[in-house]
């Protein structure tokens, strides 16, 4: 622990040193390092792009992001299509002819363009730290820009799952996404898709809560909402269980062991309530003196004994709110 | 009491702004909304955004807004419902308007489904100022039946979230968010029910300071249980955190939190929480990321066991080689626990490695992952039985392939789990086993398929095989196939199957649809849902779920 102290220590002097310290990027991106090198002149006029481009730049006005780069009070190289794609007289040149195509880049510089203008949300560091860029997942991975190219999904979009065309009542996909999260998500992490094909599971298929209710792709401002600084994620939602108890339930707290996860499956399972398994014998994973002896045959909280195993302001043994 | 009140009417406020925006038409050619994307891709239409064949030259007018109405019938018992209620009855599916926000207007989308009766949707979405304020507002409301032996009542869930994000400086933003939901939950007797109201308020601002990255928040959680069972609750949460990169292989974050949790007729327990992170950058493919935590936790209410300090400390190398990277991670973590008497203090230790390789074998990807945690001190417990309820050991591998082409797209996935007990004798082995893939056979036709199985081995020295019983092995399996014969007609068929101990239930969609002229629509579902029970036969259902839909864009 005292050697954790002075790490701590440490590390707040050199961040106390950031704030007068030079920080020079010698490992600039190519999108930095494109804009760096051009001039006002190497700007034209955004209808130029449409000579070549016309459907993309006919339909651009459909996708949230023309409104956000259409402001003529921005600086050049953070307006319309030359803001993200980089000067169009450097792309038109006949030498050294250079554009950031997003699908071309690779996920690291890919993302690194997108972080130019993406710092209020959140800094190229704090991207790096993420799973999803360490698995060089890039930000043209999951966003879809423009809202009539290929969205790269079209094997997801073949798993259908019955249970979203019988259901209307779907949130849209937010924030530009390519598609429903469900699907999105499912279509690099499908082992999570087939476990929200069991009797019991989240509404994520429904429409009912998205993936990113529960997950953060990468940092956002306001990812505080989302954040119980005692027991996490889940009880925001489930806030009866949020506590704190006078009588606090060890592995429900956190305290030792995962959390809820120790015993619920969150995605789905053919159990009830998403357990890792049924009725007693989900407790005697741990109170194994109690399988055989206390009580044999009950379910533990359904037999209107421990009605109350996440945790109780009456009772020690959870058998009453 | 007037916040809600304002509040309650902000959709509408949004509807409003996309009205006053105009739902403008481009004289542009018509594509369907990027997230549609429920249809297989039609490589006839697979053509580079920047060619344009002589026919797009002739500009239609562009069609973005939608409505779909249509009627549904579901005749099954309320086991069918139990995450979302079906339609029944007439019904609008679904309306979409959209201003594009030509000619310096807001841009503005709004978006209904549901209406009029149960499961509904509003959403809006009205970027304002040119981009610098953006407004979000969603209003849902759903209803579900909790599956077990005895039936229930409705159980039903309402939200309101709203959230403004607005532009205050170059590289620095602001956001303000409102999310209320009320959560009622019926179970059977003897359980009672649970119905909570809850308000979050939360204002922050972030973005780009002296060279970092700088965020603030605010954050108030309030839950008031109607039922009375729980006390009323406010979380305050504030949380700082400021980043910065020292030269050019380096970045450091530091952060600072601190709850503090107010509970009517309880003393107040605070929380306060101190990280430091970042990321060495060893070479051009070679980095080193690392982690220290410490949380203090002040609980003056918990009269049993719990932690008052937690530290994780983490370190992460990783390196990319050719079209392969690999991880390892490493993890340490100590609490300071309060034993159940308040007697004394133990300090679990636990220390966690992990490793992580993946790349490309010719045109598949591989990831092999895996993770041992080991429980270096335990904690003691102070129930009758004294021997230590946390697991010494959790084990995972998993080995993940998948790839294809635009034909083909196959995955499979083996995932193994180990969790042992040595003082309890109890070890867990759960073996998971997941493969499918999908194919598009040609621009008509498509076909999916994906079955997973869960195998479960536990064991313990109390109870022998015992244990086993109460794990019961899973079978999951969907097929599914869609046919386009042309832009007008097409149709789909997928099957659902779950099996798990005494629960099975199967779920046969079939849909067809048919395009009348550009911009109307017919669609067809029927859908026969099964579901049984061998224990318990009430919890089962049988239902054959009939729609008929009728959408129009214009």
């Amino acid at each position: 622990m005292k050697v954790q102290a002075l790490v701590l220590i440490v590390g707040i002097a050199m961040l106390s040193f950031g704030f007068t310290g030079t920080a020079q990027r010698k490992n600039a991106s190519f999108a930095e390092k494109l804009f760096a090198r051009a001039t006002a002149d190497d700007f034209m006029n955004e209808e130029a792009c449409g000579e070549c481009h016309p459907s993309v730049v006919k339909n651009f006005s459909a996708s949230p992001h023309s409104a956000l780069v259409s402001d003529s009070k921005l600086p050049l190289d953070k307006q319309g299509c030359q803001g993200c794609h980089g000067p169009g007289r450097i792309h038109q040149a006949e030498e050294n002819a250079e554009v950031i195509s997003y699908t071309k880049l690779s996920p690291k510089e890919s993302s690194a363009a997108c972080l130019r203008c993406h710092e209020k949300t959140m800094s190229e560091s704090h991207w790096k730290r993420t799973e999803h860029a360490r698995a060089d997942v890039a930000c043209v991975s999951c966003h879809q820009i423009h809202t009539d190219t290929e969205n790269g999904l079209a094997h997801a979009s073949v798993k259908s799952d019955p249970r979203t065309t019988v259901l209307d009542a779907k949130v849209d996909p937010k924030l530009m996404l390519k598609a429903d999260e469900a699907t999105l998500c499912g279509s690099c992490h499908p082992t999570v898709s087939a476990e929200f094909r069991s009797a019991n599971h989240h509404p994520v298929p429904e429409g009912k809560m998205a993936c990113s209710d529960c997950h953060s792709a990468h940092p956002s401002k306001n990812g505080v909402t989302t954040q119980d600084m005692f027991k996490g994620k889940c009880v925001t939602c489930h806030t009866e269980k949020a506590g704190p108890f006078i009588y606090e339930h060890d592995p429900v707290a956190g305290f030792t062991g995962d959390g809820c996860q120790e015993c619920h499956r969150p995605h789905g399972t053919n159990n009830p309530k998403m357990l890792n398994s049924v009725t007693r014998g989900l407790c005697a994973q741990c109170h194994t003196d109690k399988l055989a002896q206390h009580y044999p045959g009950q379910t533990c909280w359904n037999s209107g004994c421990h009605a109350s195993s996440h945790g109780s302001n009456s009772d020690p043994r959870f058998l009453k709110p | 009491m007037k916040l809600k009140v304002w509040l309650s009417t902000g959709t509408m406020a949004i509807l409003a702004m996309a009205a006053t925006a105009g739902w403008a038409q481009e004289e542009t050619k018509q594509d369907p909304p990027a997230t549609e994307t429920a249809q297989p891709a039609d490589p006839a239409n697979e053509q580079p955004a920047d060619q344009t064949s002589d026919s797009e030259e002739k500009e239609a007018p562009v069609k973005r807004n939608e409505f779909s109405i249509g009627y549904t019938s579901s005749r099954g018992n309320v086991n069918l419902k139990q995450h979302a209620r079906i339609p029944e009855g007439f019904g609008i599916h679904n309306f979409r308007l959209l201003a594009p926000g030509t000619e310096g207007r807001a841009w503005a989308k709004f978006i209904g489904r549901g209406f009029p009766r149960q499961d509904n949707v509003l959403q809006g979405l009205a970027i304002l100022n040119n981009g610098h304020t953006v407004i979000r507002g969603i209003r849902t409301e759903y209803g579900f039946y909790t599956k077990d032996w005895r039936t229930k009542g409705l159980s039903e869930r309402r939200d309101v979230d709203y959230t403004i994000d607005q532009s205050i400086a170059p590289g620095i933003g602001a956001f303000a968010k409102y999310h209320s939901f009320d959560r009622q939950n019926r179970y059977p007797a003897p359980r009672d029910g649970d119905h909570t109201r809850n308000e979050v308020l939360a204002v922050g601002v972030g973005g780009k300071v002296l060279e970092g990255n700088l965020n603030l928040a605010v954050a108030s959680r309030r839950t008031s249980d109607v039922t009375g069972a729980q006390p009323k609750t406010l979380q305050k949460q504030y949380t700082a955190s400021y980043s910065h990169d020292l030269g050019d292989v380096m970045s450091l974050e530091g952060s600072f939190g601190y709850a503090r949790i107010e509970q009517s007729g309880l003393a107040s327990s605070n929380i306060k929480t101190y990280a430091l992170g970042g990321n060495i950058d060893m070479g051009p493919s070679t980095g080193l990321q690392f982690h220290l935590g410490r949380t203090d936790y002040d609980f003056n209410n918990i009269q049993n066991a719990y932690i008052r300090k937690r530290l994780v400390t983490s370190a992460r190398l990783m390196h990319h080689f050719n079209k392969w990277s690999v991880q390892l991670g490493y993890k340490h973590q100590e609490t300071e626990r309060v034993r159940k008497d308040h007697t004394f203090v133990d300090v679990p230790k636990y220390n966690e490695f992990d490793a992580r390789l993946a790349g490309k074998l010719g045109p598949a990807r591989l990831t092999i992952r895996g993770s041992y945690q080991d429980l270096l001190r335990s904690a003691v417990v102070q129930t009758q039985d004294t021997r230590q309820m946390i697991w010494d050991d959790k084990a995972m591998l998993q080995t993940k392939l998948d790839g294809g082409n635009d034909k083909v797209q196959v995955y499979a996935a083996h995932t193994y789990r180990f969790h042992q007990n040595r003082q309890r004798g109890v070890e867990m082995r759960w073996n998971n086993l997941a493969f499918g893939g999908s194919f598009i056979a040609t621009p008509q036709v498509s076909l999916f398929g994906e079955v997973a199985f869960d195998n479960f081995k536990v064991q313990g020295s109390d109870s022998g095989q015992y244990l086993d019983f109460y794990f019961p092995n899973a079978r999951n399996a969907a097929l599914g196939f869609n046919y386009t014969k042309d832009a007008t007609l097409g149709g789909s068929a997928s099957l659902n199957y779950y099996s798990s101990g005494d629960v099975s239930g199967t779920q046969l969609t079939l849909s067809v649809y048919k395009q009348l002229g550009e911009d109307h629509k017919v669609e067809l579902l029927i859908a026969p849902w099964r579901q049984t029970d061998k224990l318990y036969g009430i919890t089962g259902y049988r239902a054959t779920i009939l729609s008929a839909r009728y959408t129009v864009r214009f």
